[in-house]
């Protein structure tokens, strides 16, 4: 039955006319890549990697936003989650159902755009060999698993805004909210521990220490810099990130699994 | 099969402000039998059901099905709803719709394929079985609401409002369809406004008026034409509209 539910998830978001739209404008991005870096025509490889893996990382941001904030939100507002919770389907079914759907869009239009990306820097590496560089497509790919891996993370959020969020609004709100706030914590931490106690105050300083402990650090899933430069990522730093990614989603899962049990379907 | 007993819930609408939508509501419907439950807007039907299905809990009281509390969800594993407006995935066929409704109860698919193929049949949405739900009519999205509720052939079907939206064609087969469920010994329980439907379908009938169980008996024990019982009982209750 989560695997019925995971499918329907999935086939929404697919007949869902805002992720070709999402996917056409990453594919466009790319496709400008080539243009760019012939005007460039210094460090490309560099300049399309960076490029390749922000519209991929822009892309599955605006799928989230769009698609996968409004899906159990649209669900308990319009009750098409009625048909599940009357069978003998749990409810934390329905719940991992619908979170593992809007995951396998996520890795669907992730690998789409992998493809993109790969054959954009192939195209670049092409044409202008000369200024290409080192860049890693080993870690091309894995860098986009990473943001794969992200943009879980940041589903399994909203999933858990969506059951406290009066609105579908106010969870895309929260969401969006927490992927600046997860984006910048770390370098705003740096900055304040850095920074002596005249430039800051220890108020601030005791808040962005705070939003750094309570939102998800998504800077530890950016390995642009690593892929751009082919630099050597320890095997231990990679595990870090992904028992992160997975430990925090599972957090979110599991609390929002208990505030749905309790909520009622009005 | 379905057993309330001094069930109340009470909602919260805002800060000090409370709405009691059922108070000691006690219930019984045996295996086998159509129950009709009526009442006028707001008496608490809806609510009813709700907490038939685990969709809301009961503040006080206690809700078994086949002797099950509601809060065990096997206790709906033969059950089937349709809701008061169809809440269907548009973006889903007929048959994609009965597919994933089937899976949902753990139905084969060559089971739900043969089922599908019937309940689309009597329900005449054969011919509209391929395209997108959110071309359909209201009461094609209905009749499709209608076979999802019993793709898996539940022993207790929950109809809340089943000929709503419907046209005189479309009632007469969820009409006949309901009548062929009794026939075939299901349990079934209906709310509804349409009390020549409840007077012809039904065994037993019970009128919910502000949240409390007015009236319950036998159908075919009644003295008075349904609608002149229900209007006594509305005023018995004391509701504004009907003194």
């Amino acid at each position: 039955m989560m695997q019925a539910i995971a499918w329907v998830t999935f086939l929404e978001g697919l007949r869902n006319k805002a992720v070709y739209g999402i996917t056409l404008l990453a594919g466009l991005m790319m496709a400008f890549t080539v243009v760019l870096c012939g005007m460039i025509m210094r460090d490309v490889g560099k300049v399309a990697t960076d490029f390749t893996l922000s519209s991929a990382t822009f892309a599955a941001l605006l799928v989230v936003l769009f698609v996968g904030v409004s899906s159990i939100a649209r669900d308990m507002e319009r009750k098409t989650l009625y048909l599940a919770l009357s069978r003998a389907v749990p409810r934390w079914r329905y719940l991992l159902g619908r979170f593992a759907g809007l995951a396998l869009l996520q890795a669907a239009i992730i690998l789409l755009l992998l493809g993109a990306s790969l054959l954009t820097l192939v195209l670049v590496r092409q044409l202008y060999g000369s200024f290409f560089g080192s860049v890693s497509f080993g870690l091309v790919c894995l860098a986009h698993l990473f943001v794969l891996l992200q943009m879980v993370l940041l589903t399994a959020l909203s999933v858990l805004f969506s059951l406290v969020a009066s609105s579908s609004f106010v969870t895309f709100l929260l969401t969006t909210l927490s992927w600046l706030i997860g984006s910048s914590t770390q370098a705003a931490k740096q900055l304040v521990e850095n920074a002596t106690t005249e430039q800051t105050a220890p108020a601030i300083k005791l808040l962005v220490q705070a939003a750094y402990y309570l939102f998800p650090n998504f800077s530890l899933f950016d390995l642009k810099t690593a892929a751009a430069y082919g630099l050597a990522l320890s095997p231990a730093r990679l595990g870090f990130g992904l028992l992160y990614g997975v430990g925090y989603s599972v957090a979110a899962l599991s609390l929002a699994i208990l505030l749905f049990n309790r909520k009622e379907l009005t | 099969m379905i057993h309330l007993d001094q069930v109340s819930k009470t909602f919260q609408l805002a800060p000090g402000k409370r709405v009691t939508a059922v108070q000691g509501l006690s219930l019984s419907v045996s295996r086998g039998e159509v129950f009709g439950c009526i009442g006028p807007n707001g008496a608490g039907k809806s609510t009813t059901i709700k907490l038939l299905l685990d969709l809301i809990r009961p503040d006080s009281g206690s809700i078994t099905i086949n002797g099950l509390p509601t809060a065990d969800e096997s206790s709906r594993a033969a059950v089937g709803y349709l809701p008061e407006s169809p809440y269907i995935y548009d973006f889903l066929t007929a048959h994609e719709y009965l597919r994933y409704a089937g899976r949902l109860s753990g139905l084969p698919a060559a089971v739900i394929s043969t089922r599908s193929g019937e309940l689309l049949a009597k329900l005449k949405l054969e011919q509209a079985a391929d395209r997108r739900i959110s071309g359909y009519s209201k009461g094609m999205q209905q009749r499709t609401a209608i076979a999802a509720a019993l793709i898996h052939n539940p022993d207790l079907v929950v109809l809340d409002e089943p000929m709503s939206g419907l046209d005189p064609l479309g009632r007469k087969l969820v009409f006949d369809l309901i009548a062929e469920l009794k026939e075939r010994g299901k349990t079934v329980f209906i709310s509804s406004h349409v009390l020549t439907d409840i007077e012809r379908l039904c065994d037993r009938v019970g009128i919910i008026v502000q949240g409390r169980l007015w009236h319950e008996g036998r159908v075919a024990e009644l003295t008075m034409p349904l609608e002149e019982l229900f209007l006594q009982t509305v005023a018995e209750a004391g509701l504004d509209e009907v003194k």
